[in-house]
């Protein structure tokens, strides 16, 4: 029992958290790819209103979801 | 014959601009004068007679976009209320110290987070606003709707199979910004259509009305596409 309580004292809970940011920010990064993928049908379906534009904004926000996925993970 | 059938604008009177009426109708840009002068760009709720470098997924090579259409600007004003709010929301937040708790770094973070969020969230706001369109041509009707990320629903209908128009105003702001809901009844598979609060419906039904009674003209004539 008390090796129980020594290990659970033990935890760091910033670590804990650490992992719950990164498997958050993880999930981002996924919803950030099916922007692209859905940002590419959409002009697709309807070609020469803003075309470019909203394709390279879908991929900055790409980038900068796995640059944000970096830095948390070199910062917590 | 009423006006609308004419491909000839009211001022042309001469032979000359007769022969270069019709030679632009031979090259596909009938003269259509119930339409509104053309206007719109990119970001524009009501685009008329857009470039030809618009086109649409199944759009055939001879058929022509007279109307674009999507939401009254208007319409988005409390999802951009909401992103101006959320935006100064972590600066308020200093005063209330809610992750005062938290070491430095993860403050650091969950800022860094905050804003990729609400990024993310006026991205996908504006998405679904701009690709959410109902698009006119000389043929048919479509209405593009995205419902969310992953599923979209496109519908057509040739314009022949139009049967009934009409419109209304959405709501009190539709009333104030003529805004509204047109109402389309068709013989197609899609039985009616909703071109959802864009603006100045009684025009948008005034040229459907129109391009119906010009396709039953060109179907008497022999004319059809």
């Amino acid at each position: 029992m008390e090796e129980i309580i020594k290990t659970l004292l033990a935890i760091d809970i910033w670590q804990i958290g650490k992992i719950f940011v990164l498997i958050g920010l993880g999930v981002y990064l996924f919803f950030a790819f099916l922007i692209i993928r859905q940002v590419r049908l959409m002009t697709e379906i309807v070609e020469g209103i803003l075309t470019h534009p909203l394709r390279v904004v879908s991929w900055l926000f790409f980038l900068f979801s796995i640059f944000v996925f970096i830095f948390t993970l070199l910062v917590l | 014959m009423p006006e609308l059938y004419s491909s000839k604008p009211a001022t042309a009177t001469t032979a000359d601009s007769k022969l270069s009426e019709n030679s632009k109708e031979e090259r596909g840009t009938r003269i259509r004068d119930f339409l509104p002068p053309k206007k719109g760009h990119s970001l524009s709720s009501f685009m008329v007679l857009p470039s030809k470098s618009v086109r649409f997924e199944t759009q055939e090579p001879e058929e022509e976009i007279l109307m674009i259409l999507r939401a009254h600007w208007i319409t988005s004003l409390p999802w951009v209320f909401i992103s101006v709010v959320l935006f100064f929301a972590p600066a308020v937040l200093r005063y209330f110290p809610l992750l005062s708790s938290f070491p430095a770094r993860f403050q650091i973070i969950f800022v860094v987070v905050w804003y990729l969020v609400l990024g993310m969230f006026i991205f996908e706001r504006f998405l679904m606003w701009f690709f959410n369109l109902s698009i006119i041509t000389d043929e048919r009707i479509i209405d593009i709707d995205f419902l969310d990320l992953i599923r979209k629903k496109v519908a057509d209908a040739d314009i022949d199979k139009i049967q009934d128009v009409s419109f209304n105003n959405a709501d009190a702001f539709g009333a104030i910004f003529n805004y509204g809901n047109v109402l389309v009844q068709t013989a197609a598979e899609i039985v009616e259509f909703v071109f959802e609060r864009v603006p100045n419906p009684a025009k948008v039904a005034d040229v459907l009305q129109r391009l119906r009674t010009e396709e039953k003209v060109e179907e008497i004539e022999g004319r059809v596409r």
